[in-house]
């Protein structure tokens, strides 16, 4: 099985930092990572990912937005630190939605989640 | 409220005795007034010896418990009345035979023509204003509970505003802690001695915000670590987008402020000028004593905003509600705005 390929996007730079890490033992290809919306934008509007790790609350630019603006939807897992967004994440084609700090386990679930979407 | 109610009395009676007058007038045939006006002062007597007696006792017995309601209550005013009609005339005779006008032997006579007059008047006027009386006090014991709900219900309020101003969650945004959380846990394999700092940055502002107390003040230094505490957590999350000064002159170190409202302004502004764009921007403190009144100013650079435009619960809304509790309307907040920086202040008045 090919491994998952995925993009991260969070404003805070430590934020990424951790995902990364957290990620770094899974069987999955990290495409690339951001703190810009903006730059986020114009890397998923040329290249098709698996999943989108995706942070809410973001300057210029909140998750919501940036998704409309993708001409293709990818799968989503929001990552936030603070549930108020959840009902709105549902919304959208969102797989799970990771509070932060984020849990490993609940991680791999979300994980495990879209391996199985993949099929 | 008992004088007002017999100088409504007297003016009912003094209608009473001119329609008397007028009714005699006009039945009698008489023209000339002043035979009418002597016969206004005549009835007067009357009216006002039948009225006192009859308001006086409607008045003690009004006040009396729920059975002067319904039917009950208009026969016992018409008992009332009667009895008061029979008394009156009795005491105006008296008085007009012991000044002279009327001859003692035209007494009886005398009385039995004004009782079947009196009778008349008294129970016309004696019902109405009791039917009225009784309107009015109905009237006033319900605007009176109003009152009192009223009274109770900003009470109320006022104790909720201050229970929500002393939550923590008011006091510390989940998104903040939770977001600063999650920094710490960034750091901690890569850089143990900045997780650690930061996580003493955290205690003590949370230390801080749960000893806050709404209704108390705190000097300006303490306010000033927490705001230096605060600040270096933001610029770990948000590293070179964040800059900040604060410039206090000493001297004011001890210059008492309400607790964690230098916090808010700051806040704010990390929320809109740092988190808000992705340029980030500076955040400057300033503080000052003028005329006995303490200006604490948060200058950034971003657009500035209009204070009417905050929404309820926000966190500026909240300092304001924590101002007014503090010092009511002597405190205000206020924005303003220079060519490269937008302005919030705090002003209230110098406590020691």
């Amino acid at each position: 099985m090919t491994p998952l390929r995925v993009y991260l996007v969070d404003d805070e730079p430590l934020a990424v930092d951790r995902l990364r890490r957290l990620l770094a033992g899974s069987d999955v290809d990290i495409a690339g990572s951001t703190s810009d919306p903006e730059t986020a934008l114009a890397f998923l509007s040329r290249e098709t990912v698996d999943a989108l790790f995706l942070d809410i609350q973001m300057p210029g630019m909140n998750g919501f937005e940036l998704l409309a603006r993708l001409p293709e939807q990818p799968l989503v897992i929001f990552t936030t630190a603070y549930d108020q967004y959840a009902l709105r994440a549902f919304e959208v084609n969102s797989i799970d939605f990771l509070l932060k700090p984020i849990d490993p386990e609940h991680l791999q679930r979300a994980l495990r989640k879209l391996q199985s979407l993949r099929g | 409220m008992t004088v007002r109610f017999y100088l409504r009395v007297l003016a009912v009676a003094t209608a009473a005795a001119l329609t008397g007058a007028l009714l005699r007038a006009t039945m009698q045939d008489i023209v000339d007034p002043n035979r009418i006006l002597g016969d206004f002062a005549r009835i007067f007597l009357y009216s006002c010896c039948v009225s006192m007696p009859a308001a006086s006792t409607l008045h003690y017995l009004g006040h009396r418990s729920a059975w002067t309601r319904g039917l009950s209550y208009v026969a016992l005013t018409v008992v009332v009345l009667l009895g008061a009609t029979v008394v009156g005339c009795l005491m105006a005779d008296l008085i007009l035979v012991a000044v002279g006008i009327l001859p003692a032997n035209q007494y009886w006579p005398e009385f039995s023509f004004a009782f079947r007059f009196g009778v008349l008047l008294t129970l016309t006027f004696g019902l109405s204003m009791s039917f009225y009386e009784v309107v009015r006090g109905r009237l006033e014991a319900a605007d009176h509970a109003l009152r009192a709900k009223q009274i109770a219900e900003e009470r109320a309020q006022k104790l909720l505003a201050e229970a929500r101003l002393s939550s923590l969650e008011s006091r510390i945004h989940p998104h903040f802690l939770f977001n600063t959380l999650n920094s710490v846990s960034s750091l901690i394999p890569t850089d143990p001695a900045r997780a650690e700092a930061m996580i003493g940055q955290l205690a003590s502002l949370l230390r801080f915000s749960l000893n806050a107390n709404a209704t108390s003040l705190v000097p300006l230094n303490l306010e000033l670590k927490i705001v230096r505490d605060y600040l270096e957590i933001e610029k770990t999350r948000f590293g070179g987008r964040l800059q900040y000064r604060i410039e206090i002159p000493p001297e004011l170190d001890n210059l008492p402020v309400p607790p964690l409202s230098v916090q808010s302004l700051v806040e704010n502004s990390v929320k809109h000028v740092i988190a808000g764009q992705p340029q980030g921007g500076e955040i400057v403190v300033t503080a000052k004593v003028d005329q006995g009144r303490v200006q604490v100013q948060v200058q950034d650079t971003g657009a500035g905003f209009e204070l009417g435009t905050i929404p309820e619960g926000h966190g500026l809304d909240q300092l304001s509600g924590r101002l007014a509790l503090l010092f009511g309307p002597n405190a205000q907040l206020e924005t303003c705005r220079t060519t490269t920086h937008a302005a919030v202040r705090i002003l209230f008045p110098k406590t020691a």
